[in-house]
């Protein structure tokens, strides 16, 4: 596979869609464009292409399907040359590595701060070759199904605009637009962004870190568990699990919306009737307020810090205080 | 007519005191926050008293060719009226307080003008984002240095020095007072006014136990509600309480406190007794909606700042993080 060209003849024959489309550089770095701006992109990754995240390997810095994957042999060969020469090889280690260099030039106390207190995952680690390739990971793999996985070709598309992906015999991106094409990679919020992605950016919503707190005298647990929720869902509802003693978990809690402001709280208190519990007015402000405390406490580790991981850090967690100050009212749900 | 010829501080002081001013354990020095006061003995009490009689009108400090004066009509003796003149012109707008006010004003001059000209405008940061003239330094100097007392406005010498800061308040019972005891630097509480309040007076961020909104007009359910920023100084809780006037459409407030960090529940108890009192409906979300218009411009005002570099982009940035904070201090609703 030695250029483009080559690599998309071998992915249309292996069942792939991919029309009216390039490999460009943009304001986000590299990234996927139309060739014709008049004309839509399609780009569809057939199921025979989806590789489970869990069947990678990384052999001698090469990325590798693992014998164990369900893969047939032509579409191994394809991934694994995709990767050596689009994914992993050219760009996508080299992205993940200036993030992580980028937290590894912040203050060590610092960075310990972001693990542990701030939660800002496991870009403040320890730097090593099998954390470039855990994050490379865990930045590329979709849910698709039942199953995690990676795909190739749609994972050179930049974060951003109002297209999705579909789930449909495979993935489907289609977008019409003047300049590069993007996808809206996750309904997550702008925290949960930077968490798997690394950078900063707006998001419609905004949820609840994970805490422990009350709703009248009975205790609340919130998560930060997406596992059930698929690419194409719009995080909403959250699952609710009773506990020891009649205190409730909710495995996430969406606290700010900008499309549907009186969602947020409609969502909390329709939970706790559920519950049977009262006192959700106050238990939701202040899940409100330790969220808000967490985030400006965040900006507040980071004044006088200088660098681009500073700047991005400070970025997210402005937009996430924007993101979940969109929360007034309460809708009935 | 006695003139006070003196050049140095414990002259100043012993003219002070003759004047029926208290100075005691007190001396000049520079610590953390810059020029301030701090005490000799810091085992020992330190009590700065301001007569009457050495309190004089805002109105009635004005410049003449870059030097203070006490306006001719002003109601102040003449050994008084001599030692302010001499008193100013050595240790505070002459002795370092001009220099700190003329700073401010050349931190704000290095920022962009396009991001200038936002500060003064949208995000209302005041007038330190307008051109630096003289008379414009004079003002926010004076405006800097002065108290309510008594329903006026009055210039305090001495005390103004003193740096704010998580210490003692000011008495006012009997001239105004400041006593207490200091293991380094004394300190006042300049005001309880929010973060916000502070920088527009006096050009720094700290932190602050109460936010209030900004000025603002909304609705609460279909009535027009406007809210203003005319904060007086707090002496007692119940003064947080605003007024209400009323108008054909609805009312305006002349303040509305939205974060108190040592009562969460009061900002939403005290807008809901006001609403309730006008007959109003509505106010649930209305007290939401001008939180989230606060908490919008504060953080608009950070996403603004975001790689704008120098002194006044930090101080700016910490303000607006205070402040957040500090309105961030509103849960629940308590009776009022």
């Amino acid at each position: 596979m030695k250029d483009w060209q080559d690599m998309i003849a071998e992915f249309r024959a292996l069942g792939g869609v991919a029309e009216n489309l390039r490999l460009g550089h943009g304001a986000l770095g590299r990234g996927l464009f139309a060739i014709d701006p008049a004309r839509p992109v399609r780009i569809h990754v057939p199921e025979s292409l989806l590789v489970d995240s869990a069947d990678v390997a990384f052999e001698n810095g090469a990325l590798t399907v693992g014998p164990a994957a369900r893969t047939a042999e032509r579409e191994r060969r394809f991934i694994e040359a995709y990767h050596a020469r689009f994914g992993w090889g050219e760009g996508g280690r080299a992205e993940i590595a200036q993030v992580l260099d980028a937290a590894q030039a912040l203050p060590a106390d610092l960075r310990r701060r972001l693990l542990s207190e701030f939660r800002c995952g496991p870009w403040f680690e320890e730097a090593s070759e099998g954390l470039v390739q855990r994050q490379f990971l865990a930045s590329r793999q979709i849910g698709y199904g039942a199953r995690t996985v990676i795909m190739p070709v749609l994972d050179l598309a930049n974060h951003g605009g109002h297209a999705s992906f579909r789930l449909q015999n495979g993935i489907v991106l289609q977008a019409t637009t003047a300049d590069e094409v993007l996808v809206g990679y996750t309904d997550m919020d702008s925290y949960g962004l930077f968490l798997s992605w690394g950078f900063a950016a707006e998001q419609k919503q905004a949820l609840s870190i994970g805490l422990l707190g009350n709703v009248g005298p009975a205790q609340l647990k919130v998560d930060r568990l997406f596992a059930k929720l698929k690419a194409a869902d719009r995080v909403g509802l959250p699952d609710m699990a009773r506990q020891a003693g009649g205190g409730v978990a909710l495995d996430f809690l969406m606290i700010g919306n900008r499309n549907f402001p009186r969602l947020a709280r409609g969502i909390f208190y329709k939970r706790m009737r559920e519950a049977g519990l009262s006192g959700a007015e106050e238990a939701f402000d202040l899940v409100h307020h330790a969220n808000r405390m967490h985030f400006l406490g965040l900006i507040g580790a980071l004044e006088d810090v200088e660098g681009a991981m500073a700047d991005t850090l400070r970025r997210m967690a402005r937009m996430q205080l924007q993101a979940m100050s969109y929360a007034w009212g309460a809708r009935a749900v | 007519m006695s003139v006070w010829p003196t050049s140095n501080w414990d002259e100043m002081l012993d003219e002070f005191r003759a004047l029926g001013g208290t100075a005691s354990n007190i001396r000049l020095g520079a610590g953390a926050l810059g020029r301030g006061i701090f005490p000799i003995e810091p085992a020992k009490s330190v009590t700065i008293r301001i007569p009457d009689n050495l309190l004089i009108d805002t109105a009635d400090a004005h410049f003449e060719n870059g030097i203070f004066r006490v306006r001719a009509e002003a109601n102040v003796g003449s050994r008084e009226r001599a030692f302010l003149e001499d008193y100013e012109n050595r240790f505070s707008w002459g002795g370092g307080g001009r220099a700190e006010t003329e700073q401010v004003f050349a931190d704000a001059q290095a920022l962009p003008a396009s991001l200038r000209r936002e500060l003064a405008g949208e995000y209302r940061c005041g007038a330190w984002f307008e051109e630096p003239t003289q008379a414009r330094i004079q003002e926010q100097f004076v405006a800097s240095r002065c108290i309510s007392y008594r329903g006026r406005s009055v210039i305090m010498p001495i005390v103004e020095l003193v740096n704010h800061g998580a210490g003692v308040n000011y008495d006012t019972n009997d001239g105004l007072k400041l006593a207490g005891k200091f293991g380094g630097e004394v300190l006042v509480r300049y005001t309880d006014l929010d973060p916000y309040g502070l920088f527009l007076t006096w050009g720094f961020a700290y932190e602050q136990r109460l936010a209030f909104s900004i000025a603002l007009a909304g609705n609460v359910g279909e009535a027009q509600l406007e809210i203003g920023r005319d904060i007086a100084e707090f002496s007692s809780p119940q003064a947080w309480v605003p007024r209400l006037a009323r108008s054909a459409g609805g009312g305006a407030l002349d303040f509305l406190m939205i974060g108190n960090s040592q009562y969460p529940r009061l900002c939403r108890g005290i807008f809901y007794k006001v609403m309730h009192e006008a007959g109003l409906a509505g106010f649930e979300e209305a007290f939401d909606t001008i939180q989230h218009v606060n908490r919008t411009h504060f953080l608009n005002l950070l996403a603004a700042l975001e790689g704008v570099k120098g002194p006044m982009a930090k101080t700016l940035s910490r303000m607006a993080r205070h402040q957040l904070t500090a309105m961030s201090f509103s849960f629940g609703v308590r009776a009022v």
